[in-house]
């Protein structure tokens, strides 16, 4: 076989007419064997009758034979990627499915809304530096009562509708104000102390009413600790727990027997942020804590001397507060266990 | 307390501003106003007085002492002149006796001769109603008025139906009884007081008045009496009776026994003027030794620091002057004395109450305490009950917060194990007579609940149960429990729903860093598992070592009949403290392990009684150190087996931590396994 510089130029005409028909992978096979092929393939041809030309003719037709299989190859692979992606798109349209139809559920718990409220209220106080701590809910008549200046046969008790039990001297607990004495009878001062629970009262229950609902005792005793602190410490823990800086607390005075002086804490509505809605009867303001200064006579109670001690408590309704922020209208959805409410937390 | 405010206006010489703004500065400074009534050219106050302040402060002149210092200014007694009528003595018409000196501290009378009883005047009748009392003459109306003036409650007696014109005040006789002026026969005890005569008793002392001394259209001469009782004795009897009035309301906060004699007077001149009459000469007064008004010892500085304030020492004593305080400089400080009415000062921190409500609360600044950086110790039991509820909720449970109190019903299935359950003394109802002895209680209760729009029910609790310690105390436990429960899940005696909680504690336990817990056979022990709560063929004791932490298993189906539910539920219920004496923060890494690992199936048939427990020992015994891991994938009952067999697969899997195993070796292990359960007298397929 005797060949020529045109020939190289016919084959690589050809094929670049035929590779534009090629259309799937088997046919672009067919077309590597129909150059490429060992026995038949007419570039295989051409390279090896290259042995026989001479050395002159090697250099010119060699060349163009050698740049005739590169571009071959080269047309080859590009043609393969392009049908391998083609194939690819062709297999996703195919694949393609309503992305609208809804997500398979995956099985998940949710955690009760007071557990989260608790949680960062714990969260913030922690950060101040307040130990997180606990008591019991069925506690002694002296541990609620009389250790908080609360005396016996007095109005003072009538404050709290109290359940007691049938156990002599035993009650559940009105306030978490009971966890205050048991801290401050087993530790020295300075202490910064929270202590979230469950707290009981003697009411028929109604859809702002529970027997039983949850607070947030607060206790800070140092040398200097002042009533000016309490504002500052309360006003800190609810712009956080609200993730709201403008939120105000104001004081009002108010009557508890373990504090004095004691104060009604209110809050910036944070349901209107004091526009005035229906939610703080049009006020602006929240009544969500009471607090005042631990009375000198619940100090001395624990051994506390008051003339060198001093410091604030506070007691935060926590119902209200996850009830407000919620919109959640009745109060006894916090304890009925329904799924249908306890999925939307 | 409802509070006219044209009557305050009356005290105080400052123009009061509108009444909605005179109750706003009363709630911002005093007491809250819980509502402005408008009436006839007059607005009713409605005052929430709070049992610190009921004694001087259930008084139009108490409050407007209040308010006379909220306007900077000073209240004025609007007091009448009274004339006795010199030769009529009052002790030669009444004789008073107090047998009780402990439970009656002052006892004053006097005596009025010729009253005219007839209705009150319109301007009388009309500031009464309005403050919600009822007009019944001039000489009731007087008592009420000056009460609602002073706070002081008072009693007019007809001194002709008063035997032996001696008032006595004793206790009771047991079994005395008393018809009150309201008509009631009520039977007394020796705890109450009374006002007696000669032969009966006429009132119960600060509670109700009787009957037989009852001013009439028929009184002529009367008897006024303003004491001061015991606030203890009058609340025990006003609760036992269930009697309770104005007087009673006021005796209970506690007197001071400085008011009689000026409320006397008020009321003898109010009288009078009304009535007509002589007011006998002299003042019955029968005492004991009279407490000193009330002082506290203060100083500026110390107020300031207890309030965090720069409030000047000029203001103060100015506040407290206005305040009715009187003011002396001593040594260690200024000595407030409180007005004789008085009775809620003892401390500085008393004065400083005073200070910052005439200040203004709201007025005091925010200031960031300065404290030393301590971060607050972790507490291990709340740091566990978080991380159990973070794990359960991981795993599909939501958390429910259920009602510490059940029903009398439930209790009674349980009534010979809970007898020791604690009972409140007084619940709001049958139902919620015991504090919950277990938490699974709720849970069951949710089930059925939810099971009315739900399909299936995975719910957890982490809550406090109760149970009586011997009589005297009652036991308290913080538990964790969960509950699942799936329509028509666990149809013809399917185990998946056990295993399937099992898989759940396991999970938990594993989330806590607890990895040695294993599943006992139940035994009804009182601490964990009652043996009527729980299925007797499907229950585990879940322990750690010899110690039981819980138990895990389906609920008893007669207990699912009085839940009325008709599905299989599988609970769980374990005790925080021990999960949190056992939970290990701490976790070690174990190194992957680079060498494969060769997998063998072994199935072998047993008798159906045979624990699995009891068959993977058997394996990992006998496969020794390379055999790494031994896993039930199967479990199978019925055809080609007998009844009484079960077979049991397993993926036994072979690897070292060191090397590549050889197909020798782990031949050579996997046939010590195969031996192994052949000796027990198993039968082996593999």
């Amino acid at each position: 076989m005797h060949i020529d510089l045109k020939q190289c130029e016919h084959i690589q005409k050809e094929a670049a007419l035929e590779l534009a028909r090629i259309a799937s992978r088997e046919a672009l096979e067919q077309l590597r064997l129909k150059y490429f092929g060992r026995k038949e393939g007419a570039l295989t041809a051409v390279l090896r009758s290259l042995k026989d030309l001479s050395e002159e003719e090697k250099k010119t037709i060699g060349r163009a034979a050698h740049e005739t299989k590169l571009y071959l190859e080269d047309a080859l692979a590009k043609k393969e990627q392009a049908l391998i992606e083609a194939e690819l798109h062709d297999q996703q349209r195919k694949e393609k499915i309503d992305v609208t139809a809804p997500g398979t559920r995956v099985l998940e718990g949710h955690l009760h809304p007071l557990t989260q409220l608790i949680a960062k209220a714990c969260d913030i106080f922690t950060a101040m530096g307040f130990a997180v701590v606990e008591g019991p809910e069925a506690e002694t008549e002296r541990y609620n009562f009389d250790a908080l200046n609360v005396p016996k046969d007095h109005p003072a008790r009538d404050m709290q509708d109290t359940f007691w039990l049938e156990a002599p001297g035993m009650l559940l607990r009105t306030q978490t104000s009971s966890v205050q004495i048991r801290y401050m009878e087993t530790h020295q001062p300075p202490f910064r102390i929270v202590a979230p629970g469950r707290v009981f009262r003697n009411e028929a229950t109604d859809a702002t009413h529970e027997a039983q609902f949850y607070q947030l005792e607060g206790l800070m005793v140092g040398k200097d600790v002042s009533l000016a602190n309490a504002k500052a410490v309360l006003e800190v823990f609810f712009q956080r727990l609200l993730a709201n800086k403008k939120i105000a607390v104001r004081f009002r005075p108010s009557y508890f027997p373990f504090t004095e002086p004691s104060v009604e804490v209110d809050v910036t509505c944070f349901k209107c942020f004091g526009k005035k809605c229906a939610v703080c009867k049009r006020t602006g303001w929240l009544e969500v804590a009471g607090a005042g200064m631990v009375h000198p006579t619940v100090l001395a109670n624990v051994g506390i001397d008051a003339r060198e001690w001093q410091g604030f408590a506070f007691g935060v309704g926590l119902d209200r507060i996850a009830m407000v922020r919620y919109g959640i209208d009745d109060i006894r959805l916090m304890y009925g266990g329904d799924m249908r409410f306890l999925k939307q937390f | 307390m409802k509070v006219s405010y044209k009557w305050l206006q009356e005290y105080i010489a400052k123009k009061l501003p509108t009444p909605e703004k005179t109750a706003a500065l009363l709630t911002m400074h005093a007491f809250e106003v819980e509502g402005i009534e408008k009436a006839k050219g007059d607005a009713v106050l409605d005052i929430k007085v709070l049992p610190n302040r009921a004694h001087d402060c259930l008084s139009h002149y108490g409050i407007a002492r209040e308010l006379a210092a909220i306007v900077k200014t000073e209240a004025k007694h609007a007091l009448i002149k009274m004339k006795e009528q010199k030769k009529v003595k009052a002790k030669d018409g009444l004789k008073v006796a107090v047998r009780e000196p402990e439970l009656c501290a002052r006892y004053t009378a006097r005596v009025i001769y010729g009253v005219k009883i007839a209705p009150s005047p319109k301007w009388l009748v009309e500031r009464l109603e309005a403050l919600g009392q009822r007009s019944i003459n001039n000489i009731v109306d007087a008592t009420n008025y000056v009460m609602l003036a002073l706070g002081q409650p008072l009693h007019a007696f007809d001194l002709d139906a008063v035997a032996g014109r001696t008032i006595t005040v004793r206790k009771a006789r047991a079994g005395e009884t008393i018809t009150t002026l309201d008509g009631d026969a009520l039977t007394l005890t020796v705890a109450d007081l009374v006002i007696a005569d000669m032969e009966v008793p006429l009132a119960i002392a600060g509670v109700k008045g009787g009957k037989k001394a009852e001013v009439t259209v028929r009184t002529v001469n009367i008897a006024l009496e303003a004491a001061t009782f015991d606030a203890a004795t009058v609340r025990k009897t006003s609760r036992r009776l269930n009697v309770r009035t104005e007087s009673s309301i006021r005796f209970e906060n506690g007197l001071s026994p400085a008011l009689p004699p000026e409320a006397l007077d008020m009321v003898a001149a109010l009288i009078v003027a009304l009535a007509g009459g002589e007011v006998a000469s002299g003042m019955l007064d029968a005492h004991g030794k009279l407490p000193v008004p009330q002082t506290a010892l203060f100083t500026a500085e110390g107020i300031n620091k207890l309030l965090g304030t720069d409030i000047a020492e000029k203001e103060m004593l100015l506040t407290l002057k206005r305040l009715g305080f009187t003011i002396q400089k001593t040594a260690k400080g200024f000595l407030a004395t409180a007005p004789k009415e008085r009775l809620d000062v003892a401390h500085q921190a008393d004065i400083a109450e005073e200070i910052a409500r005439m200040h203004g609360m709201m007025d005091i600044a925010s200031l960031l305490p300065e404290s030393t950086l301590i971060p607050a110790e972790q507490n291990n039991s709340i740091v566990t009950a978080d991380n159990i509820r973070t794990a359960l909720a991981a795993l599909g449970l939501s958390e429910t917060y259920n009602r510490s109190f059940i029903g009398a019903r439930h209790m009674g299935y349980f009534h010979e194990r809970y007898a020791g359950a604690a009972a409140v003394a007084n619940p709001l109802s049958d139902d919620q007579k015991y504090l919950r002895p277990s938490l699974l209680f709720g849970l069951l209760d949710n089930v059925a609940e939810n099971f009315k729009h739900e399909k299936a029910v995975r719910l957890f609790e982490v809550g406090n149960i109760f149970a009586l310690k011997d009589t005297r105390g009652v036991h308290e436990r913080t538990m964790a429990a969960g509950v699942i429960a799936a329509k028509g899940k666990g149809k013809n005696g399917d185990r998946a729903l056990f295993y399937e909680v099992k898989g759940i504690v396991d999970a938990l336990l594993e989330r806590l860093g607890i990895d040695d817990a294993w599943y006992d056979d139940y035994l009804p022990s009182p601490e964990y598992s009652d043996e009527r709560f729980w299925h007797r063929g499907r229950t585990a004791d879940i322990k750690v070592g010899d110690a039981t932490i819980g138990a895990v298993g389906e609920a008893a189906p007669a207990l699912l009949h009085l839940y009325d539910i008709h599905e299989r539920v599988a609970l769980f219920e374990l005790d925080r403290a021990k999960l949190s004496e056992l939970a290990q923060e701490k976790r070690a890494y174990q190194p992957i392990i680079k060498f494969p690992a060769i997998e063998r199936d072994i199935a072998v048939v047993v008798p159906a009684e045979t624990k699995i427990d009891r068959v993977q020992y058997a394996i990992e015994t006998a496969g020794g150190e390379l055999l790494s891991d031994s896993d039930l994938f199967d479990i199978y009952e019925g055809e080609n087996l007998d009844a009484a067999q079960k077979s049991l697969a397993f993926h036994c899997i072979f690897q070292s931590a060191v090397r590549t195993l050889t197909d020798e070796e782990v031949n050579d292990a996997f046939k010590k396994i195969t031996a192994a359960l052949i000796s027990e007298e198993w039968d082996v397929r593999s």
